[in-house]
Formats: structure tokens, C-alpha cells, sequence
């Protein structure tokens, strides 16, 4: 299972993403800000992030190890860096399969 | 941005103490004879379904409820199957999830929650079946 590193502006969103991900055994944090989002990606291994403010910020402050998956409801602009990019409405058995083949540590 | 919506609470004859219509998935263990015999100590109460329609785009239907341990035993775990039928009483979807993962202790009740974004859409939008599939005792 992995520590994922759940980041999305939207509290709806992000509770019941969690909840969904805690469900399958994974170990989740979440941020609502890129801010919040940099002090809790110690140690995840994968960060599933919506295209919130700053996210350039953030995706370039995670952790060299940590695997991207940006998971958003628009294209993200070339040269962020990800992984991988799901575009909502994605359902949680599309982004557990992702999370399962990119996520888990290395 | 999100609306709620309360669909139903009416929920006592939905539940059932223990599956014994269908075997539960291979991966996950058979109850013990001890937490079968325990199983009835476990009361699930205020257990609503509501939707949330805002989630990218996407309709998540949501389980909340309420668990009580009237034993004398510390529950570890516990897991109920969730099992959603279409308008003519055909299983279309069957899960098994957690629900208590950290010990419940005697007299002790706990809230739950559970999301679900797979449900097909021939659901019959009645409140499903939750069969206390498993439980692990301390």
C-alpha cells in the first residue's frame, strides 16, 4: 500500500477521495493549498493533485522520489510534472489502478 | 459546488447480521466460528444514503451510519458487505469494506461513512443490503 499525498481545493472532493483511497489500505494525507501540501509530502509516495493555485510550486517542491498523478478537470499546461494525468470525472477504480501501477514505493 | 441530498433512512429490514447467501470473496478470510457467535453484539443504527453530486463531474452516493459494540469484547475489526440490487432484485454490485479498523471497545459506538462511485447505473436508488461480513476480536 502506499502513502499517497491527496491535493485538491475542493473539501467535498477531497474528503470523499480519501475516504475511497483509506478504504483500499492506503495511508492519506490531505492539503487544500500547494502551501499545506509542501510541509505534509515528506515521506509520500505518490501525490494525486488537482490543478490548484500554485501547483507548479508544488509539483516542482515534492520530493525527487515521490510519483505525480495529476488528476484534474482541464488539460494542464506542457512541461508540469507528472507521472500521469486523469481528467475528471474519474472514477476511484480508475485512480486506485493508478496509484497501484505508479504510486506504490520504490 | 455541492448539494446533499437525503434519500433514505428506513433501514432495518436491509440489515442482516451475517451473509450466508453468498460466499465472501477469496481473498478475504471466512469468519470464525467465535466472531459468528459475536457478530450479534455489533448494532448498526442511524444508517442513512444520501448523494453527493458534486465530485468532478460525478454522482457519489454516500452510506453514513453509526456502530455499537454491546459485547464484552474489543472488536479490532470489522467489515460489511455492501450489496446494491437493480428495480428487479438482481445483484449488480457486491463490496466489502471496513468499516471499524482501529479497536472498538465495549459499550463503545462509532460513526462510518462510505462513498461509493461505482454503483451502476440500473442501481434500483434503494438503500443496500450491509451484511456484517467479517469481524476480528482482540
Amino acid at each position: 500500500m502506499a502513502h499517497v499525498l491527496l491535493v485538491d481545493d475542493d473539501p467535498l472532493q477531497l474528503d470523499l477521495r480519501r475516504l475511497i483511497l483509506e478504504r483500499a489500505g492506503h495511508t492519506v494525507q490531505t492539503a487544500e493549498t500547494a502551501q499545506e501540501a509542501i510541509e505534509r509530502s515528506v515521506g509520500c509516495d505518490v501525490a494525486v493533485m488537482d490543478l490548484i493555485p500554485r501547483h507548479s510550486e508544488l509539483s516542482a517542491a515534492l520530493p525527487a522520489e515521490t510519483r505525480v498523478i495529476v488528476l484534474s478537470g482541464r488539460h494542464p499546461q506542457p512541461g508540469l510534472r507528472a507521472d500521469l494525468i486523469l481528467m475528471k470525472p474519474c472514477p476511484s477504480k480508475q485512480l486506485l489502478a493508478a496509484i497501484d501501477s505508479h504510486g506504490l514505493p520504490r | 459546488m455541492a448539494s446533499r441530498k437525503r434519500v433514505a433512512a428506513l433501514l432495518l429490514t436491509n440489515l442482516i447480521l451475517f451473509e450466508c447467501h453468498a460466499p465472501p470473496p477469496k481473498k478475504d478470510e471466512p469468519p470464525t466460528p467465535e466472531a459468528k457467535a459475536y457478530v450479534a453484539n455489533l448494532k448498526l443504527s442511524e444508517v442513512a444514503l444520501q448523494a453527493n453530486e458534486s465530485y468532478g463531474g460525478q454522482v457519489v452516493t454516500e452510506i453514513d451510519g453509526k456502530i455499537t459494540n454491546t459485547g464484552n469484547r474489543t472488536v479490532v475489526r470489522a467489515e460489511v458487505a455492501c450489496v446494491f440490487y437493480d428495480s428487479i432484485n438482481q445483484l449488480i454490485l457486491r463490496e466489502r469494506v471496513p468499516i471499524v479498523k482501529t479497536p472498538l471497545k465495549p459499550g463503545e459506538s462509532r460513526a462510518f461513512r462510505l462513498p461509493f462511485d461505482d454503483i451502476p447505473s440500473s442501481w434500483n436508488n434503494q438503500m443496500p443490503q450491509l451484511v456484517i461480513a467479517q469481524i476480528r476480536l482482540s
